[in-house]
């Protein structure tokens, strides 16, 4: 690979992330155009775009960039106003260089930026000379109300939540300080972390040239307080004093040209992602992989070595062992961590997509997102991207109704669709929710009569809940006409086989008249779990703990029988079908009671419980996850299997087998 | 006779037959070693076993040919191929030696005097040293899970692997 290969792709990883940046901070300025954080974040973004492109000799793609740095500089000085149709042509001015630098990097020249240029420098130029004695709102094509920053006030006013304060920070160097260029750059790093430097005296590059005394000045703006800065600052080395000034400014100059709040974007704020707060290093992704394969391999080798030292006492050996046991089970957790992501690097493409989709279907949507932060596997999260895009379109098409509809049913005319993340014991839910029109359970019910999938006279068997499960078997579609959209009817049984394969759950709640829930519970990860063996028939099975409720003696519980079947009485009086995992595996009598001295395992089957009589339990362990061949890919009962100490394979029993058997 | 991977064949000894295995697929031959059942997977397959970390099946072809099962002894031996499913295990008698056979010298096999499927996994014969030497189809030798959908071709098996 030559050079300038590895700088490619090293660009190309780079540029996505300011690709992103600038759409973020788009979408931020629509949402509240007064905000100066976002104007900020786009300018930089385009900036960096800029100077990256043209280092790389993509001179096309660095003038586009140029002259959408350009733009954002004049709405940065307030020249240029914020309207629907900025950020319109903005975002179709990033698809564009994205498409150029795609364009660059594969050597080709397909693709002319002149028109959108063109468009660009009309909206730089063509705005400008008015608008400098303009104050009321201008264009207002579709709801987003523009005003125009008439006054250095609006400037100078950022938007206090999303930007923070801003304060000028005069560092000074110790006198013996000999790198002091040096020294500086690590003062605005640390600055650039915490917020964002707005200007610096000298500039930037005569700190950068070492053309200053001992001090210099940085206007920095971030959430963080005084005491933060200041503290970030000192602990550069050799920086001997710092002094912090305000900058705040009367901040009750913030929205005061705004109107009587007609939308609710109106009021409200996006968090902007912050860059980079951590020191990071990008990874090959095929570098993580045979790191967790290692570590596997490690963990099986410690259980292997504790199993010939239980037969050996020697002090010395065990507490060597104990001292491995430790270490590799830390080592094991930070391997795990190293491929932990955060929910938002999936979530972050999606603002675009619900408002492109929303515009298209001429419905109003207001999207917010929660929970960015938690963390989930990547394996995990690369595979929920597509079934999170799926339940998003259906929300816009299907929940959200359109604005006269919403009227007519009392409801506020924009829709709302939120998309958040939590973390509950070991595992993520994701939680997609509309305050739309909701599922009628009744029309799913007669559409699964219609097909045939089940009969009118069932009808009591069935709560609402498994009614809605319906709705993700292959084919159906309670739309009476597709779009291009969704409605064909394939889809929610893919999102749904989907979740499951990742060993989670989908769960669907819905309210006629007031909306949808779809609720996506996933594992945080899949490559290493704790499990429960248990044995039937003399052959030892594992079942992942995360699906384990509870462990009984068969003494200890009521066993009897409905209908001919086996049925297990909990404590509090509730019945639970028991089944054998004996007959289920091996063909024994499914409706035999449980003999003296076996355990029965009350498991989470899915959307149900279960109780499953096992003939014996052989204890917990850790088990490292392996794939099972795909000639049993069709076949249901095993998850995968685990290699066990003596390097003997174990099979993973997966409990969601036991609902799909039925009684 | 020009020895390349193309019609080289990994010959080994079932029951009272000689198969080969075109070299290309197998990845290695290791000493039998009993594997763990899988409960209700399809009769031939006998298990899975623990390859250097991977959890690959081993075959049972006389099970598959024959309809008896096999019967590990001193020399057996389970030949490691890559087949469209990824990794798989074929438990044999014995396992020797690497052999080159010239196109011209394969015929097919003779019609009508197999089943279709097993036919299918023939992909022809030759002889040697006086006997006949089968020539397997590796991928069409695996038996299909018996939850299939029917009529599910053969060279089908890659599809619907985006979701796998």
């Amino acid at each position: 690979m030559s050079d300038m290969d590895s700088y490619r792709d090293v660009f190309l990883a780079e540029s996505a992330d300011y690709l992103q940046q600038i759409v973020d901070g788009l979408l931020a300025l629509e949402a509240a155009p007064h905000d100066h954080g976002p104007v900020e974040t786009v300018f930089r973004g385009a900036h960096s775009l800029k100077g990256m492109s043209a280092a790389m000799g993509y001179d096309r793609a660095a003038d586009l960039t140029h002259r959408m740095e350009g733009l954002m500089d004049r709405v940065r000085k307030g020249e240029v106003p914020v309207s629907s149709d900025l950020v319109n042509l903005m975002l179709t001015a990033v698809d564009f260089a994205k498409d150029l630098i795609d364009d660059e990097a594969s050597g080709q020249a397909n693709l002319d930026a002149g028109e959108i240029i063109a468009a660009i420098e009309a909206m730089t130029t063509g705005a400008a000379p008015e608008d400098a004695s303009a104050s009321g709102p201008t264009k207002d094509s579709d709801g987003v109300v523009a005003s125009t920053p008439s006054d250095g006030a609006h400037i100078a006013a950022p938007g206090s939540r999303a930007g923070g304060s801003k304060w000028r920070v005069k560092v000074t160097l110790d006198e013996a300080c000999v790198l002091k260029a040096v020294r500086a750059y690590m003062v605005m790093k640390r600055l650039a972390h915490m917020g964002s430097v707005l200007e610096t005296s000298p500039s930037a590059q005569d700190i950068e040239d070492e053309k200053f005394g001992r001090s210099f000045e940085v206007v920095v703006e971030t959430p963080s307080s005084a005491e933060q800065i200041r503290e970030a600052v000192a602990h550069v080395s050799e920086v001997a004093h710092v002094a912090l000034e305000s900058l705040a400014e009367g901040s009750s100059s913030i929205d005061s040209s705004q109107g009587g709040p007609t939308q609710p974007e109106r009021s409200r704020r996006r968090d902007l992602p912050k860059l980079s707060q951590t020191q990071t290093v990008r990874v090959a992704i095929g570098h993580l992989d045979t790191l967790v394969d290692l570590v596997g391999e490690l963990v099986i080798l410690r259980s292997r070595l504790e199993s010939i030292v239980a037969h050996r006492p020697d002090p010395e050996l065990l507490e060597t062992v104990d001292e491995l046991q430790r270490i590799s089970t830390d080592l094991q957790y930070e391997v795990m961590q190293t491929r932990m992501v955060p929910v938002g690097n999936i979530f972050n493409r999606f603002p675009r997509m619900v408002r492109d989709l929303a515009k298209d279907l001429g419905k109003q949507v207001e999207f917010r997102m929660e929970g960015l932060d938690i963390e989930l596997d990547r394996t995990v999260l690369d595979e929920i991207g597509d079934p999170l895009v799926h339940l998003l379109r259906n929300c816009i098409d299907h929940g959200i109704e359109s604005v006269s509809e919403r009227q007519i049913a009392g409801k506020s005319a924009v829709g709302r669709i939120t998309l958040s993340a939590s973390r509950e014991r070991d595992h993520v839910a994701i939680v997609v929710s509309d305050d739309g029109r909701g599922v009628d359970v009744e029309k799913v019910w007669r559409k699964a009569v219609e097909r045939g999938l089940v009969s009118e006279e069932d009808r009591c068997d069935y709560d609402e809940g498994d009614i809605l499960q319906m709705t993700c078997l292959p084919g159906f579609t309670t739309m009476d006409s597709a779009n291009r959209v969704s409605g064909r009817g394939v889809g929610m049984d893919v999102v749904k086989g989907k979740i499951e394969h990742l060993g989670g759950t989908l769960i669907i709640r819905s309210t006629l008249g007031s909306g949808t829930d779809f609720v996506l519970r996933l594992p945080l990860t899949l490559a290493i779990v704790q499990a429960l063996l248990v044995h039937a028939r003399g052959q030892q099975f594992a079942i992942p703990l995360s699906s384990v409720d509870e462990v009984y003696s068969v003494e200890d519980i009521t066993v009897d029988t409905v209908d001919g079947s086996p049925v297990v009485i909990l404590r509090d009086g509730a019945i639970v079908p028991l089944q054998r995992l004996d007959a289920l595996l091996f063909g024994a009598d499914p409706c035999a009671l449980p003999e003296p001295r076996s355990s029965v395992v009350l498991v989470d089957a899915g959307a149900e419980q279960r109780a499953l009589h096992v003939d014996g339990l052989a204890g917990r362990q850790e088990i490292v996850v392996k794939p099972l061949s795909r000639l049993f890919r069709d076949q249901k009962g095993f998850s995968g299997a685990t290699i066990l100490g003596d390097g003997r394979v174990m099979l993973i029993f997966d409990p969601r087998a036991l609902a799909m058997t039925e009684g | 006779m020009t020895e390349t991977a193309d019609n080289g064949y990994v010959i080994f000894r079932l029951g009272d037959e000689e198969y080969g295995l075109p070299v290309s697929v197998v990845s290695s031959i290791i000493r039998y070693e009993d594997s763990t059942p899988v409960p209700r997977s399809p009769e031939a397959v006998m298990g899975v076993i623990n390859l250097r970390g991977r959890v690959i099946p081993v075959i049972d072809l006389l099970r598959r040919f024959k309809g008896r099962p096999f019967v590990p002894g001193p020399t057996s031996r389970i030949v490691v191929a890559e087949g469209v499913a990824g990794p798989v295990g074929i438990a044999v008698d014995a396992a020797s030696e690497v052999t080159w056979f010239e196109s011209d010298r394969i015929s097919p096999v003779p019609d009508g005097t197999l089943g279709a499927d097993t036919a299918r996994a023939f992909s022809g014969v030759v002889e040697r040293d006086g006997a006949l030497v089968i020539l397997l189809d590796l991928d069409e030798v695996l038996p299909r899970s018996e939850y299939a959908a029917p009529g599910a071709g053969s060279g089908d098996d890659s599809t619907g692997e985006a979701d796998g």
